[in-house]
């Protein structure tokens, strides 16, 4: 059987965001990097692992995206496949969902998709679900914490009011989060060796798919930059005028009243 | 009409009201809910501009399959349907976008009718970006509730009738075998609270002096997620991109460092004052008021002042 | 802010030297004004090597006088700037031999405290490291390495303590000449501050601020990119390693190891403000592959994090450090990844240049940097250049 692991490459939140005239990600811009949340997938689908097993990385993405498949293989998986087409510039998560249940469709014997909770850069956390509903496979999302027992899936999962644990039947689609364990980073020796496994770049046709419709659906008509605030007043503390400062403010805003 | 989805395990009943506030400012509301309503919530729902419940026996713990069902009987070809962007939320919608054929905007701030039928805004990037989205009326939005702005709605007298379907959920479903329950905590709710009081890495393990400040004054406590992988906190009391988002009238970030993803959840803050020892912190750039030095002296400066401030208790 | 004797443009590890060595001289009316922070260009990012291994005397000699700052750094300046005195150790190939012995001779001419060391003492310094290709190693005891961010703020407070003062937050939008006179700079908020004179230490920056004026300075801005490594085993306290075979520095920090490429793959980039902040894979890969080749005794090394960094290039990779055809203006920039080390030093050059026009610097003649050396086609080259590596020796 086969783990497929899903991994997104996304602008490297240490760079400022660009945005190309179309209001789309100026993916050119910076260098781009795995998404921080995959980095808990792929750690978790290595962990998990059986023997005789393999664990294969799928991105969807422009030619760049094979950097995340790249730093997956480093981190452990065996393969990757890159789906890259023209026809999927801007595409939209059912899309891409779409896209990715046919490459793990494509890989044939998998029973287990391993996904980050989100994206770092557009972040719905929809993808896991609709990729299962896709395959008609259960999902169990938002995991603290997996494992794998027999033809089942268990997951933690936190919710406010009570950590939980939920069962699935294999194959399944899981979401891990990131309290699920901090990934390692990869060793010299994996970032040597990841050069040496093999990754299947594939477009649309080859996946069985066609040109994705293009039905009036959402559009974004304006992107603007968040205004940054007003410079900070700045208070040394010394003999307690940090503390007085504090009060000051809230007792203006009328927050100092409660409990009174 | 405009379908909107109450009731999920990770919302309030607070938050549901503002979402139906938001959604009784684009059309007449239908809200669907997991159980009989009683005379409060109709009242309560009502007030809020509902002019439709229709409800089910939906258990909000249980799978996502029978709320999509339900939802996806309620909505004819034209209407809109609005869901809290929660991770419960957030799954029904898209399991119903998908199920429909209809775009799906997911973590919307702000709905207005417009452009071909709707109009959203939401942010992106670690919310530094602000996008405004156009798509069709028949379209699954979710929206946030903490910090949105609702219009005085327009009260109304809803209806209430049950769905009569058969909400059996497929078999692949994953259903909950144990559930440990977590203490509810004293204060108010980290979500709705008018002040939040946040501890990170600079607390060193001691949230004592935070959750004795935020008692004195009403306030929830919060923190940073080096405080809740090092176990100082539970994870649901996490502020930032992958914890809770928050907008109180004032945020305290004590010992924080101001990471992009901590900031993310707390942009929407009145006013946010940061407590730290290293004038260098970049969380000095993103608050109103910097307070340079240890937030256990601070906060021990104002637990005192405020307990002599307060009248003493007979 | 009235109108101070000098106005010192840029807030780096330069801008705030030159501050203190105007100062300790007595010119106490000096405002450096940084757009952003002191230290938030690229001397916050720099690994802050300290040695002196240099094929241009007059940089060795930079090097050699500013070594007396670090060591004595909190006496001088009133604060620590985080040196590490582990000492240098410079590895070189066969090919280059000859080159090296006489780059090393010429130091020792200048007083500077480095020789020739065997391979047995070479590998009781790195006993993790192969050595076998390499024809021979220098070692200076003294070198190391500081913090960039430590040493500009070291300087600004010795600088403020003597009456400098230091604005941050407020970018230079222009110098302002009247009759081939600096008049003033003028400010982002348009305000004019009025001096006689105005040093440019803005970096790359500078080119922009100087090009109106009609002084095209031949700078370009290169990525650097730098690899954190977590050896996975406590490697005691090792010197600064310079690998001219494989191409390569290696220095601690704390229990991590910084990698950086001297094979000479910085790259030009279009805009000094946007670099991606993390390295590329090819420059990871590089890394590892070098690594692993020279430290088989690391077991297995990890990436911890990779970093990056905008240098300042000048085409002889060695800085301006100049009066300009503009009475009043005076330029130090395009220190070319390689001006931290010298920094102590470049301030006092830049105070003697303004006060009296010479140099007190020993070994360092006043027009050694001239901006005119382009012009003149005299560029400043090392006298013993090594093959295949980067200019930076
Ligand atoms: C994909 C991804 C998602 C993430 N999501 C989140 C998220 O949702 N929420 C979140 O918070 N983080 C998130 N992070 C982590 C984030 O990047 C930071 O690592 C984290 O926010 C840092 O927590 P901190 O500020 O408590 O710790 P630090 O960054 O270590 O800062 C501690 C601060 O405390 C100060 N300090 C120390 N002692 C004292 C004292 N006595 N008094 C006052 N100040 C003191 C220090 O000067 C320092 O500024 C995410 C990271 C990634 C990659
Ligand atoms: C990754 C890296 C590693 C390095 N390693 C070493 C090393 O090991 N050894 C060594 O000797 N050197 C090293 N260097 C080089 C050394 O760090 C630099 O040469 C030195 O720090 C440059 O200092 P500076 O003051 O010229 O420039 P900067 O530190 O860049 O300062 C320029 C300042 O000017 C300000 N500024 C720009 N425009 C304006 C304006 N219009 N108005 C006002 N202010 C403005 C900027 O905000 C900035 O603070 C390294 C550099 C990098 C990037």
């Amino acid at each position: 059987m086969t783990i497929v692991v899903c991994v997104k490459h996304v602008p490297d939140p240490a760079d400022p965001v660009v945005l190309a005239a179309d209001l789309r990600v100026d993916r050119e811009a910076g260098a781009g990097t795995l998404s921080g949340l995959d980095e808990y997938a792929v750690d978790q689908a290595v962990r998990l692992r059986r023997a005789r097993e393999r664990v294969v990385a799928v991105t969807m993405g422009p030619r760049g995206a094979r950097a995340a498949v790249t730093r997956a293989l480093q981190m452990g998986a065996d393969e990757g496949i890159v789906v890259s087409d023209e026809a999927l510039a801007g595409a939209d998560v059912l899309t891409t969902a779409a896209v990715l249940a046919a490459a793990v469709r494509s890989v044939g014997d998998a029973d287990l998709v391993v996904c980050g909770m989100s994206s770092t850069d557009g972040g719905s956390g929809v993808v896991p679900v609709l990729v299962a509903d896709l395959l008609g496979w259960a999902c169990a999302g938002h995991a603290a914490a997996v494992e794998l027992d027999g033809g089942r899936v268990t997951i933690q999962r936190d919710d406010p009011d009570a950590r939980r644990t939920l069962v699935a039947p294999l194959p399944a689609v899981v979401s891990v989060t990131d309290l699920s364990g901090e990934p390692t980073y990869p060793s010299f020796k994996a970032i040597l060796a990841a050069r040496r496994r093999p990754v299947r770049e594939v477009g649309l046709s080859e996946l069985g798919l066609g040109t994705p419709s293009t039905a009036p659906g959402t559009r974004t008509v304006s992107a603007v930059e968040a205004d940054p605030r007003p410079p900070a007043r700045i208070v040394t503390d010394s003999d307690g005028s940090g503390a007085a400062a504090l009060l000051e403010l809230l007792a203006g805003r009328s927050l100092l009243e409660v409990d009174r | 009409m405009i379908a909107v989805l109450l009731d999920q395990l990770d919302s309030t009943a607070e938050a549901d009201l503002i979402l139906v506030r938001l959604a009784a400012a684009v059309d007449e509301v239908t809200c669907l809910l997991g159980s009989a309503p009683d005379r409060d919530r109709v009242a309560a729902l009502g007030a809020a501009g509902a002019s439709h419940l229709a409800w089910a026996d939906l258990a909000p713990d249980g799978p996502s399959g029978p709320w999509v069902a339900a939802l996806a009987a309620l909505v004819g070809p034209d209407d809109a349907v609005l869901a809290p962007s929660t991770r419960a939320g957030n799954e029904v919608a898209a399991r119903l976008a998908l199920r429909l054929g209809r775009p799906l905007s997911v973590g919307a701030d702000s709905i207005a009718v417009g452009g071909p039928g709707l109009v959203v805004t939401s942010t992106a990037f670690t919310a530094t970006w602000h996008l405004t989205t156009e798509l069709p009326k028949a379209s699954v939005v979710t929206a946030v509730s903490a910090g949105v702005q609702v219009p005085p709605p327009t009260p109304r007298t809803p209806g209430v009738r049950r769905l009569e379907l058969d909400l059996t959920p497929a078999p692949h479903e994953p259903v909950v075998v144990a559930a440990a329950p977590k203490a509810a905590g004293a204060g108010p709710r980290l979500t709705e609270a008018a002040v939040v009081v946040s501890g990170g890495r600079g607390t060193d393990g001691d949230f004592s002096l935070i959750e004795e400040f935020a008692g004195l004054i009403g306030a929830a406590v919060g923190s940073s997620r080096v405080a809740v992988d090092q176990g100082w906190a539970s994870p649901e009391r996490q502020v930032g991109q992958t914890g809770v988002s928050v907008a109180p009238e004032v945020y305290i970030a004590a010992g924080i460092s101001g990471a992009v993803q901590h900031l993310a959840g707390m942009v929407a803050a009145k006013q946010v004052v940061a407590i730290n020892t290293d004038p260098d912190a970049p969380i000095f750039r993103a608050c109103d008021l910097g307070i340079v030095g240890d937030l256990h002296t601070v906060l021990a400066d104002a637990v005192a002042a405020v307990r002599k401030a307060q009248p003493v208790h007979c | 802010m009235s109108s101070p004797d000098v106005v010192i443009v840029g807030a780096g590890v330069e801008g705030t030297s030159i501050a203190y060595a105007l100062a300790s001289r007595g010119t106490a009316d000096v405002t450096v004004l940084d757009r952003d922070a002191i230290g938030s260009g690229g001397t916050g990012r720099s690994a802050g090597i300290v040695r002196c291994h240099y094929g241009v005397p007059e940089v060795a000699a930079l090097a050699r006088e500013s070594l007396e700052v670090f060591q004595h750094a909190e006496e001088i300046l009133g604060a620590s700037v985080d040196f590490e005195q582990v000492g240098y150790l410079v590895g070189i190939g066969e090919d280059n031999l000859a080159p090296f012995r006489a780059s090393v001779a010429a130091q020792q001419t200048l007083g500077i405290d480095t020789g020739e060391i065997g391979h047995a003492e070479a590998a009781a310094l790195w006993p993790v490291a192969h050595l076998d290709d390499f024809a021979s190693f220098a070692y200076e005891p003294r070198g190391g390495y500081a913090d960039g961010y430590a040493t500009a703020h070291a300087f600004a407070g010795a600088a403020r303590r003597l009456g400098a003062s230091i604005t941050q937050g407020t970018a230079v939008a222009s110098v302002e000449v009247s009759g081939g006179r600096v008049t003033g700079v003028t400010l982002a908020d348009g305000t004019t501050l009025a001096t006689p004179t105005v040093v440019v230490a803005a970096s790359a920056w500078s080119v922009p601020l100087l090009a109106p004026l009609g002084i095209d300075l031949p700078i370009t801005p290169y990525l650097v990119q730098e690899v954190l490594i977590d050896p996975g085993q406590d490697l005691g306290a090792r010197p600064v390693f310079s690998d001219m075979v494989s191409k390569q520095y290696v220095h601690q920090r704390g229990h991590e190891l910084l990698f950086g490429d001297s094979g000479g793959f910085e790259r030009p980039i279009p805009d000094p403000d946007r670099f991606p902040s993390h390295a590329e894979d090819a420059a990871i890969e590089r890394c590892a592959e070098k690594a692993m080749h020279r430290f088989p005794g690391i077991e297995d090394p990890s990436v911890k994090t990779t970093s990056t960094g905008m240098i300042d290039v000048t085409p002889d990779w060695n800085p301006i450090i100049s009066a300009t055809p503009i009475n009043g203006l005076y330029v130090a920039a395009g220190f070319s990844g390689h001006g931290f080390k010298i920094a102590p030093a470049v301030g006092r050059l830049m105070a003697d240049l303004i006060l009296d026009g010479t140099s007190s610097v020993p070994d360092v003649p006043a027009e050694t940097f001239r901006f005119s050396r382009y012009e003149e086609g005299s560029p400043l080259l090392s006298k013993y250049p090594y093959v295949g590596a980067s200019k930076i020796r």
